[in-house]
Parts: structure tokens; C-alpha cells; sequence
């Protein structure tokens, strides 16, 4: 993809988890599907700085100005997570983003560490893709997303809380009866025999699978003598900290820690994103 | 009006005659999901939609059939407006989809995804 030669690529975290895909029976005359044992990876490979140069060459080109590379993200993160009204020194922080699951740590001393390791948004779209059958990864990540329902008649439908809606206009025959994510566009229908409960454990447990067992390992190697004890409190970043549940199922797996983790919310305003760009400009601003 | 027996649970068909086949069609989409049905022949000029809403307002499960003059089917259910039905299907339109009308009124009875 980057041009490089397969060779020079070096894979620096890898990230493996157990998933079910459904595959076609061979000899079966109707096309049925058993469910199989598969394992999906997401891997982190080293980037040299020649690359990121070819990007600010791009960028240059295309803006018309000078551009500099600067700055390890995981300081920069925490320089963004920093405006956060009510944070301060020492601090953790867990960025939460597509690709990659970062973790950086800023000490009394002033110290940093960071590390990022494999496995986030992206992953846990596949995962849910594959074991859902979807064939679809738009669908995926509208069913990652948004919380589901059931639509129960032409006028009704109950949320996965179980809390009942009544709609005053009806609500189309497409959806009758299925399974629907609820985006503000309105209900999207999921096609699977599934019900709804099967299909929220699904989705739940591809994200426990992925972002808690990677903020768990991320935070570890950041951690004073890698104990998640010594850290006080974890700020989330990234564009999966807007989920809806992820905040939630992380608190609770670091609560047995005694850590207490809450959503970042960068200068106040811009919630958990762009935190490392917001630490960047900060950055330069006090070179400058 | 009261009645001595209650009335059976069923979709009303409401059918203006003179295409027989769609009828038998669309009675084996409803038989095809297990849902009992019950035909009434009327007379007059309706649309396959109008008869459909005046169907289901006659039916014990709220869901009803109309099949007009032309042919034309129409699936309604009476707590939906009088102009949006399930779903319309042509005269022309073969027999598999006028079957798969009455398996949709069928779906509708039984709170299935809809085909």
C-alpha cells in the first residue's frame, strides 16, 4: 500500500482474537452455513520517517505551505487531554482510535511513555461483519454504532433496554419485524435471523474483545512497574470514545484496578477528538 | 349489533371477481404461513387499496386483502393510513408475487420480517 517492498516491513504488535465466521458446508445441496473457528489479526507495522516525509511532501503540495513533522503522538495526546477541564498531573491516557489502541502516561516529574498497540474501531467492525454474516462493512459500523431495537408492529418498537416506543408515523414495511439499529436517520434494518439479543452480544463482545483486552495491555506497559494499581485516573480519546457503550465497558473492566477512567473533553469544547492535533499546535506555539 | 359466537380469527379477503387465479394464489401465500383467511366476493368499481383498508377494518386481526377488478392486489392493515398499504402488486405481475401478497398479510398477522 505504501509503496514498500514487502521485505522491509516490520510488524511491531499483533493482536489476535477468537471469532466464529460462518462457512459454506461442502457437499451441502440447500447452501448451508456452520459457523467456524477463525481467528482475526490486526497488526501494527514500523514506519520509517521517509514515509511520513513522502505525506508532508503530499500535504505541502497540496496546501502550499512549509510542513514540519514533530512531536511523538502519545505526548501530544496527552498534551490534548491535558485541557480537559479538571485534569492534571500525573495522568494517563488511552487513545481510543481506528487503527491502533494508544496509551500514554505523563509523570509528576514531567516523564512520558507511550505505546500504541494493534486492534481498535476498525477491528471491531470486521469482527462484527464476519460473525454477523453481513458482507457489508458500511452495515457493520452502522450496527457498531448505534444502539439496536425490535420493531414490534407498524406503531412500536422496543429498544434493547427494553424501554417500549410508541412512533406516530408508521414505520415502514421494510423494517417490520426486524432487528434495526437506531441511527438519527431512522431505522436501519439488520439482515439476520439473529435476534436482538444475540446480535448486542455480538457487537458487545467484539469490543470487549478488542478495546478492553488492548487498554488493559496498552495501559500495563505504561504503567509505573506495570501496575495498573499506581495509575489514579484515565483519560479516553479518539473518535471511539464517542461510542455509546465502549466508555462504559472500560470502566468497568479497570474498576477492579481502583482506576477510574472518564471521557477526555479537549479544550473544554472539542470532546475526546482531536487531542493530539489540539497538543501539536500547543506544542509549536510554545517553541515558537 | 352483538353476536352470540365470537368471530373466528382471519384475514379478509376482499375479492370483485373475475380472476380467480390471483384469488387461489394469494389464498395459498396465507395458507402457505398457517394463517386462516376468509374470502367475501363484493361488488362495485374499488381500487385493489380501498377494498384492502375496508378489508382490514372487517378482520379480526386487523389485516386485510383486496384483489380488484383488474387483478391488482393490495395488502392493508388498519392501523396504517388509508393510503399507504404493505404493499401493492400488479395485475401482470405473475403468480409468485401475488402468492408472496398473501404471504406478506400472512407475516403481518404473525409479526415476521416481511419477504
Amino acid at each position: 500500500m505504501t509503496g514498500q517492498p514487502a521485505g522491509e516491513i516490520r510488524i511491531r504488535d499483533l493482536l489476535a482474537v477468537d471469532t466464529l465466521v460462518p462457512r459454506e458446508v461442502r457437499g451441502g445441496l440447500a447452501g448451508e452455513v456452520a459457523p467456524e473457528n477463525a481467528v482475526a489479526i490486526a497488526a501494527m507495522v514500523r514506519t520509517d520517517r521517509s514515509r511520513m516525509q513522502v505525506v508532508a511532501d503530499r500535504v505541502a503540495a497540496a496546501l502550499g505551505c512549509t510542513v514540519a513533522i514533530g512531536g511523538v503522538e502519545g505526548e501530544m495526546a496527552v498534551r490534548g487531554a491535558l485541557t480537559t477541564p479538571g485534569v492534571g498531573v500525573p495522568v494517563a491516557v488511552l487513545d481510543l482510535g481506528g487503527g491502533s489502541t494508544d496509551a500514554a502516561l505523563l509523570g509528576p516529574d514531567g516523564r512520558s511513555a507511550a505505546v500504541h498497540v494493534a486492534g481498535a474501531g476498525e477491528l471491531v467492525t470486521k469482527l462484527i461483519d464476519a460473525e454477523l454474516a453481513l458482507e457489508d462493512r458500511e452495515l457493520a459500523e452502522i450496527v457498531k454504532r448505534h444502539p439496536l431495537a425490535k420493531v414490534e408492529s407498524f406503531f412500536r418498537l422496543r429498544h434493547e433496554d427494553g424501554t417500549v416506543q410508541f412512533v406516530t408515523e408508521p414505520l415502514p414495511p421494510h423494517v417490520y419485524a426486524r432487528v434495526v439499529a437506531m441511527t438519527p436517520d431512522g431505522p436501519v434494518p439488520v439482515p439476520t435471523r439473529r435476534s436482538l439479543d444475540q446480535v448486542r452480544r455480538v457487537r458487545r463482545a467484539a469490543k470487549r474483545r478488542v478495546f478492553t483486552v488492548n487498554a488493559l495491555r496498552a495501559l500495563r506497559r505504561v504503567a509505573p512497574g506495570g501496575s495498573l494499581r499506581l495509575l489514579d485516573f484515565v483519560v479516553l480519546l479518539g473518535g471511539s470514545a464517542l461510542d455509546f457503550e465502549i466508555p462504559d465497558l472500560l470502566a468497568e473492566a479497570l474498576a477492579p484496578h481502583g482506576v477510574v477512567c472518564g471521557v477526555g473533553n479537549v479544550h473544554g469544547t472539542e470532546g475526546p477528538r482531536n487531542a493530539v492535533a489540539s497538543g501539536l499546535v500547543a506544542a509549536f506555539a510554545e517553541e515558537a | 349489533m352483538s353476536t352470540e359466537r365470537p368471530v373466528a380469527p382471519a384475514v379478509v379477503v376482499r375479492y370483485a371477481g373475475g380472476h380467480s387465479e390471483v384469488l387461489r394464489q394469494v389464498c395459498a401465500g396465507l395458507e402457505e404461513e398457517g394463517v386462516p383467511a376468509r374470502v367475501e366476493q363484493v361488488t362495485g368499481d374499488q381500487g385493489c387499496v380501498a377494498l384492502a383498508y375496508a378489508a382490514a377494518g372487517a378482520s379480526p386481526l386487523e389485516t386485510g386483502i383486496g384483489i380488484d377488478a383488474t387483478g391488482a392486489v393490495a395488502v392493508h392493515h388498519a392501523a396504517l393510513p388509508r393510503t399507504a398499504p404493505v404493499r401493492t402488486v400488479r395485475a401482470d405481475a405473475g403468480s409468485a408475487e401475488h402468492r408472496l401478497a398473501g404471504g406478506t398479510a400472512a407475516r403481518v398477522v404473525t409479526i415476521q420480517p416481511l419477504r
